[in-house]
Formats: structure tokens, sequence, C-alpha cells
């Protein structure tokens, strides 16, 4: 059948139409027939995070920073997902002394950051002003005021991944991409939402160098424990 | 096989080879879209976006087959850059990366067309093409849905406004309407990101179907009617929902939210799409110049040469 149609018309105007056939034939004998062999559809068998353990374990445990002494840690259900929030006091006397961490870790290697700098500033029914994006290293951080009728702190908050973080879930996404594509692994993340106490009505810029460095010490915090891969 | 004509065995040979190939690559991937994804609802809410290419593939489908004579006159030639959809589109079926995997699907259809018959080839399957483009899952929605935060606050707030109006105590905060202590979060799926996507795909569908995308003012003012009859049905579809909450009407919230309420609201939006599609065809003119000389327009209705997409 092929010689036919090989006389019928000319080569040079059937070469791509055959050339058509060898691609598709190439891509089933080298792809699809071994996953349909050995049963293992990459679509069924989707990539995972290897260190979602420890990170869930977030939730139970709370994070552990070097230098700083943990008052309390409770585990809370904010929009329908669960929250750590503890509250820390550095051991020597720099300011400033306390910060209150709320973290939502993943649960799944499948969940993606959402909805959850409106579902904590709900939960926690903040007013809120002095929108800011800072910038430190490889860490983008969003920082406002916050304030209810009780409070008011200096927020810093972000999507924290291994080597930085950001507080946009797209940027998450494209690493995320990255990740699947050059490690076959899902990209795990911490929403990160960091509070410290401040006067009410202060000017937030004066803590931005705090919030900086705190945020600074969280990731890494978050790096060396629970993002650490050990395969 | 023997007795059949050479002429009219060989006449397909191609086409029936790649469609087998296309079976085996695309098969089971079809099937897991369709039956997990779709059906059972057990992919992703990403995935769900896409629950349109229900109706929308196997309309693509027929709609190639109504095509076949047509594209059999056409003559046998190729276009480069199919070639290069074909490279690529095996680079991401192999990638094993599920939205490339996906993608992969519709790069390689238009390879096949560009090096089966080129550019006419494209244009002839460009309306079946584009029905499983826009059916084809992918993270689209997760990238959009942080953007259509002020829509959510908006439905929020008018909803909250009617069941205040209605004499309800009823609290807007942000994207949440909380009422006798029940919140209810109006989230980018619930604020009908899902239902404009559907809705935009029958709007799709249903300007080819009917013609009127041979005039742009009818096209422009039903893409603009889609939009809104998606947000008005949201309100009234939230307003609902918060008064089932805050009543503590449990078993009516979870028939409007998951059960076949919602079903029953989303016919209810497409029943609404044919018939404003039909009000158009009846009440608005071809064009806004021709509007005076309506027998014009009529005439140069019935001369224009059908457009093949």
């Amino acid at each position: 059948m092929a010689l036919s149609l090989f006389s019928s018309d000319s080569k040079s105007r059937t070469w791509p139409r055959w050339l058509v056939v060898a691609v598709l034939v190439a891509i089933i004998t080298a792809v699809a027939l071994p996953q349909y062999v050995s049963g293992q559809l990459s679509w069924q068998s989707p990539p995972g995070v290897p260190q979602i353990r420890a990170i869930r374990e977030l939730k139970e445990t709370g994070l552990f920073i070097e230098g700083w002494s943990q008052d309390f840690q409770q585990k809370i259900p904010i929009g329908g997902s669960q929250w750590s929030v503890q509250q820390l006091t550095h051991a020597s006397d720099s300011t400033p002394q306390q910060m209150v961490l709320f973290l939502k870790p993943q649960g799944q290697a499948d969940d993606q950051p959402e909805v959850e700098w409106i579902d904590i500033k709900g939960s926690q029914k903040w007013q809120t002003s002095d929108q800011r994006r800072l910038r430190t290293g490889m860490l983008n951080i969003d920082t406002f005021r916050a304030w209810t009728s009780t409070q008011t702190f200096a927020v810093a908050q972000w999507y924290a991944l291994p080597e930085g973080g950001h507080p946009a879930p797209y940027h998450w996404f494209w690493r995320d991409q990255k990740y699947q594509w050059s490690r076959r692994e899902r990209l795990p993340w911490v929403a990160v939402s960091m509070l410290v106490p401040m006067p009410p009505l202060g000017d937030v810029s004066l803590f931005y160098s705090d919030l900086e460095n705190l945020s600074q010490q969280v990731q890494k915090s978050l790096e060396n424990t629970v993002f650490l891969d050990e395969s | 096989m023997i007795s059949v004509p050479q002429s009219k065995s060989s006449r397909w040979v191609i086409e029936l080879i790649v469609i087998s190939c296309l079976v085996i690559l695309y098969g089971p991937l079809l099937y897991h879209w369709v039956w997990d994804g779709w059906v059972n609802k057990n992919i992703s809410i990403q995935h769900e976006y896409f629950s349109h290419g229900v109706l929308g593939i196997p309309l693509a489908f027929k709609l190639c087959w109504d095509k076949r004579q047509t594209w059999h006159r056409l003559n046998d030639s190729y276009h480069w850059s199919g070639i290069a959809c074909l490279a690529l589109a095996f680079v991401f079926y192999a990638s094993g990366v599920m939205d490339a995997i996906n993608l992969s699907f519709p790069l390689m259809l238009t390879g096949l067309l560009l090096c089966l018959k080129g550019p006419a080839g494209l244009k002839l399957m460009l309306f079946p093409l584009v029905l499983i483009i826009f059916s084809t899952p992918t993270q689209l929605p997760y990238l959009i849905e942080p953007y259509i935060l002020p829509l959510q606050r908006f439905i929020a707030t008018v909803a909250g406004t009617i069941l205040h109006g209605l004499g309800y105590d009823v609290e807007v905060n942000n994207i949440y309407l909380s009422m006798n202590q029940q919140l209810v979060e109006v989230a980018p799926h619930c604020a009908g990101l899902k239902m404009l996507f559907t809705s935009l795909y029958m709007g799709l569908v249903l300007t080819y179907w009917t013609g009127i995308y041979r005039s742009r003012l009818r096209t422009g003012i039903f893409f603009v009617g889609i939009i809104l009859i998606s947000v008005i049905g949201n309100i009234l579809r939230n307003t609902i929902l918060t008064f089932f909450h805050g009543n503590s009407m449990k078993e009516a919230f979870h028939w409007l939210h998951e059960s076949w309420g919602g079903d029953i609201y989303s016919m209810i939006m497409l029943g609404s799409l044919v018939l404003v599609v039909n009000a158009i065809q009846s009440h608005v003119p071809l064009k806004l110049a021709t509007a005076k000389v309506h027998t014009d327009g009529n005439q140069s209705l019935k001369q224009a040469p059908p457009v093949d997409f």
C-alpha cells in the first residue's frame, strides 16, 4: 500500500506525511507503550513532595527558631483549614522582644497557595494600612500595619519555599512548574504570617528592618528543617 | 481489504493510521479527563473548570467528521510550523508533567493539521480545534483567580445589601458574609468563574451554530450579555446560599451548593443564553449603520458566502 502511494504521488510531497506517522509511532513506542505495559500512567501517579510529613508536622509543633523561646503554640482552624499559631520571645534583650507566627503548611502534595492572606485577615478581624512589598535577598515579603480594637502589629507575609519566598501565588506556581519539569517533584510551601507588636497608630516603616531580619530568620529556620530534602 | 478498490483504501490510509495512533496516545488520557475529572470530580477544582469539554470534545469530533469530504478535497501540503508543533507535543507528552501532557493534545492536533494539509487544513478545522483548546484542562483558572477578588467583593457586597434590604441582619467583611454567626465565603469558584467559563464556551458554540459571528455587533452584545447574566446569576445564587446558611438550613444549602440544585441553576443559566441569542437575532441589527436600511442588511446576509471556520 505504501508503495502504491509513493508511486501515485511525488516523493517530495509525501515525505512529511510519513514523517508524521513516524513521529506518532516513535511517541507510542518510546513513551506511551512503556507506561501502559508497566501500568504506571503518569497522570495517575502525579509527583509528590518528599518532605510532606515534616511540613505537615508543623501544624502540631510549630517552628523552632534559634535564639527564640516559645511561649505557647496551638493548632487553630482558619478559613476551613488548620494553621499553627505560636508566640515567641527572644532570649536576649535586643528588640523586638516578641513575635507571633501564623503558619499554614501545605497538607497534601497537590495543595496550592490560594487565599491564605484573606483568610487570616478575615479570621483575625484586622484593619490594615500601609501595604508595601519589601525584598531582602531571595525573599519578598508583604508588610503592613494591622490593628484590632485591642492591639496593633507590624505584619510580614510570604509563601516560604525552598530557597526563597514570595507573597504571590503565581510565584509559587511558576517555580512549581520548573520543579516538576526538572525534578519530577512538587514544590513544597508554607504560608507564613509574622506579627510584631507595635504601638497603636505608630509608623510601620520604623519596623521594616526588624521585619526583614525576622523574616530571614524564619525563612532560614524553615529551610534548615522542614524543607530539607533527605533524599 | 483486498476487495476494496486501491484508490479508496489508500485515499484515507494516512488519516486512518494517524487516528489510530491518536487513540492509542490520547484515548486513556481523555478517559481520565472525562471519567475521573469531570464525571467523578476526582482530579481538582481547576480541572472541573473545563467540564464543558464533556459536550465540547464530542461536538468537535462531530464537526471534523462532517468536514471530511472538504478535508479530502484539500491539496496535500505541509507547513514547517507543523513539525515544530509535533516536536513540542512530543516533548510535552514525554515530560510527565500533567499540564504539559494535557497541552500536548491540542498541540499534536495542530501539528497534524499543518503537516497533512498545511495552513488550509488548519483553517478548515479551526473551529473544532478551538473547541478542543478551550476544553484542555490547565492551571489557567488558578492564575486568574487572584485577579477576580474585586468581583468576589462586589458579589458579597450586593448579596449582603439584598439580604439587608429584606430585613435580615447581615455583616459583610471583604469576601465573607456572616448571618446569625454563620460565615459564608464567596470563593473564586463560587463567584461564578466556573460558570462564566462554561457560559462563554457555550456562547462560543451558539455563535457558531446560529451564525451570529458574522456580525460583530451581535457577537459583542451576546458576549457582554453572557458576562452580565453570569454575574447577576451569581449574586442571586450567593444571596440564596447565605440565606440558607444563616438560617441553618443545611440540607437546602447542600442541595444548591453541591447537589442537583446546582445543576438546575446551571441549566437555567445556559437556557437563558439561548433566549438571549434568539432575542439578539430578532432585535439587534447586523450593523449599527444598516439599522435604518433594514432590507439592505438582510440582503447582504443572504449574499455573504458562508464563512468556513
